[in-house]
């Protein structure tokens, strides 16, 4: 699957889940990690210049085995906080893996705007 | 090789003992603990989405606070500050005067979750966000203290909530009930949720980005830098919604509905104008409601709907009110501009207007026709008319505005007696909060209740200025000293 440019229209859409990260080599290496970690999934990218969304539809899972190899670097999970300033959906942390989700696909109407 | 931190992490956050000298009720009162009517074994299933260790907490904050600091180190001697348009310097005058403050009270309420919080769980994390809320309020001082040699207005980080000022009492009037007055599931569901979880979003991320487009580099990262310790801290929130989704859902639909209203009228008197107004127009990245439909609308409430909340029963008044509301609170601010401690930008030149055409589609019907009357005075040269000489009519509930919910079509009285005393109300939705809890709001005085009273005097605007503890130095006035309004010398007298 691809690594896509959010549209406004996907960008209302009510499963998205994912980091939102501040603009810069991290927010580069998580795209690609949470591409690796989620073959299944469209990535979708929404860059407002000094933050970017990183989405994916449902669940998003992110490991520190791919963060540490699309970053070039030793890395913990947890440092992911210090560029985190929000993130999309319910999450759980464990030191090896983040996990992004919702626990009922297709609730709530956000995109309903009326 | 050392444990990693989940090996042991379930063992440790359940560090707890049982009470044998004390009545639990009395060592963990409801009054504060908040957990009436919810079972003591039912806090067993509170599970924190974000899991933190002491050691980690400390090794990544300090990190944080290096990368603030450094830039805020190099930009101070360079002259980036000077470089800042006025306007947006007042957007952040605006934000340390009545946020700096809330960041302080923000510590009492997490140290009151490290306490009487209803498991060990939360009592745990409520240590980590006692102590970022510490840091938020020492960045926001030390921010200010920086620029003071520029501006005296920056001041009022520290100084604003020990004034009477209006719109620092609706603010202050807020989170009195909302951290330092309520129990720790009121205040999960009204701070950690609806504040941290969803508006603070629109203040620390998105300002933040408008803030960066306009150069502003130091303010942006500070925000941003803060908004990295809410979006953890905020996820105590959500173990404490599953909970009570369990045992009293009606109790959290009905919490959230009335923080959600309150926490909208508030983020329009405080974000609303600076992203539409005061951030110049080549430096706005989208509107206030085009953020607020990003951030609030599809990013917030959607995972509230998860855990099988309801959208308020007030949504399409809330809609409503993201046409209208803020632009009400920008032409009255300005309006009221003496009694500011900051200079607002009144916004409205042709280009910025024909903006707010473009984003909002009814604001030239609405918001236009009373610009342009300003605008003629301006031109005109008759500035006693575009000036108050008298207070505004306050909410009861919101302490706004009375009318500064939605727009000229849509004013009416909202009025209700309780226990023989009057009380107005900004909107409807502001009188069903009321409602909800009248003894929890009934007692208080707005700054026309203490006008009438006779406890400001002179009762004028002199007296109200005084009361308010505006002094000349600081007192608000058009940031511009009115040049957009030569954009319509001699077209608009028609
Ligand atoms: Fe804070
Ligand atoms: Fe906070």
């Amino acid at each position: 699957m691809a690594i896509l440019e959010m549209t406004p229209d996907a960008e209302a859409s009510p499963d998205l889940v994912g980091p939102v990260i501040r603009a810069g080599n991290l927010a580069e290496a998580v795209i690609e990690a949470v591409a690796l970690d989620n073959p299944g999934s469209d990535v979708l990218v929404l860059d407002r210049d000094d933050y970017v969304r990183v989405h994916t539809l449902g669940t998003c899972r992110l490991t520190q085995a791919s963060l540490q190899a699309c970053l070039g670097q030793p890395c913990r999970l947890a440092e992911l906080e210090i560029d985190m300033p929000s993130f999309r959906g319910r999450l759980k942390t464990r030191d090896d893996e983040y996990l992004w989700f919702y626990n009922q696909r297709g609730a709530g109407t956000p995109g309903d705007q009326r | 090789m050392p444990l990693n931190r989940d090996d042991w992490y379930d063992t440790s956050r359940d560090l707890e003992w049982t009470l044998s000298y004390v009545d639990p009720e009395v060592a963990f009162p409801t009054r504060w603990s908040g957990a009436q009517g919810i079972p003591a074994e039912a806090w067993q299933a509170w599970d924190e989405p974000f899991r933190v260790s002491y050691r980690d907490y400390v090794r990544i904050q300090r990190e944080k606070e290096a990368g603030v600091k450094a830039v805020s180190n190099a930009l101070l001697r360079s002259a980036t500050y000077e470089k800042l348009d006025p306007a947006h310097v007042a957007a952040s005058q605006l934000h340390m005067g009545t946020t700096c403050l809330v960041e302080h009270m923000a510590v009492t309420m997490q140290s009151r979750f490290c306490r009487f919080a209803p498991t060990p769980r939360w009592r745990n994390l409520g240590v980590f966000g006692m102590l970022d809320e510490t840091r938020h309020t020492q960045l926001d001082m030390r921010f200010a203290h920086n620029l003071l040699r520029h501006d005296q207005r920056f001041d009022w980080t520290q100084k604003a909530f020990h004034t009477n000022e209006w719109g620092v009492l609706a603010v202050k009037n807020f989170f009195d009930d909302v951290m330092l007055n309520a129990d720790c599931v009121e205040a999960a569901l009204a701070t950690s949720l609806t504040v941290e979880h969803g508006f603070t979003n629109i203040q620390f991320v998105a300002l933040a980005a408008d803030a960066m487009a306009a150069g502003d580099i130091n303010w942006s990262n500070l925000l941003f830098s803060i908004q990295t310790d809410e979006a953890r801290h905020a996820q105590q929130g959500f173990p404490t919604l599953a909970v009570l989704m369990e045992h009293d859902p009606e109790r959290a639909q009905k919490a959230l509905d009335v923080a959600f209203w309150r926490s909208t009228r508030l983020f329009q008197n405080l974000t609303g104008p600076a992203m539409d107004y005061y951030t110049p127009l080549d430096q706005r990245k989208m509107s206030f409601k085009e953020f607020m439909l990003e951030w609030i609308v599809n990013h917030h409430e959607r995972v509230l709907e998860d855990y099988g909340l309801k959208k308020p029963w007030y949504w399409d008044d809330f809609l409503h009110s993201l046409e209208n509301g803020h632009h009400a609170m920008h032409i009255g601010t300005w309006f009221w501009r003496p009694t500011l401690f900051w200079r607002p930008n009144a916004g409205v030149s042709k280009d910025e207007r024909a903006w707010l055409n473009e984003k909002y589609p009814t604001w030239e019907e609405n918001w236009g026709v009373l610009w342009d009357e300003i605008i003629r005075n301006v031109n005109d040269g008759s500035m006693e008319q575009t000036l108050p000489e008298t207070l505004p009519s306050l909410c009861n509930l919101t302490q706004l505005p009375l009318g500064s919910a939605a727009s000229r079509h849509d004013l009416a009285p909202h009025q209700l007696v309780y226990r023989g005393r009057l009380y107005h109300f900004d909107h409807a939705v502001s009188k069903w909060c009321f409602e909800q809890d009248p003894e929890r709001y009934a007692g208080h005085q707005n700054i026309v209740d203490r006008f009438i009273d006779g406890q400001i005097l002179p009762p004028d605007l002199t007296g109200g200025l005084a009361y308010m503890g505006i002094t000349p130095e600081v007192m608000g006035e058009d940031v511009y000293d009115y040049a957009w309004a030569k954009d319509y010398a001699g077209t608009e007298s028609d």
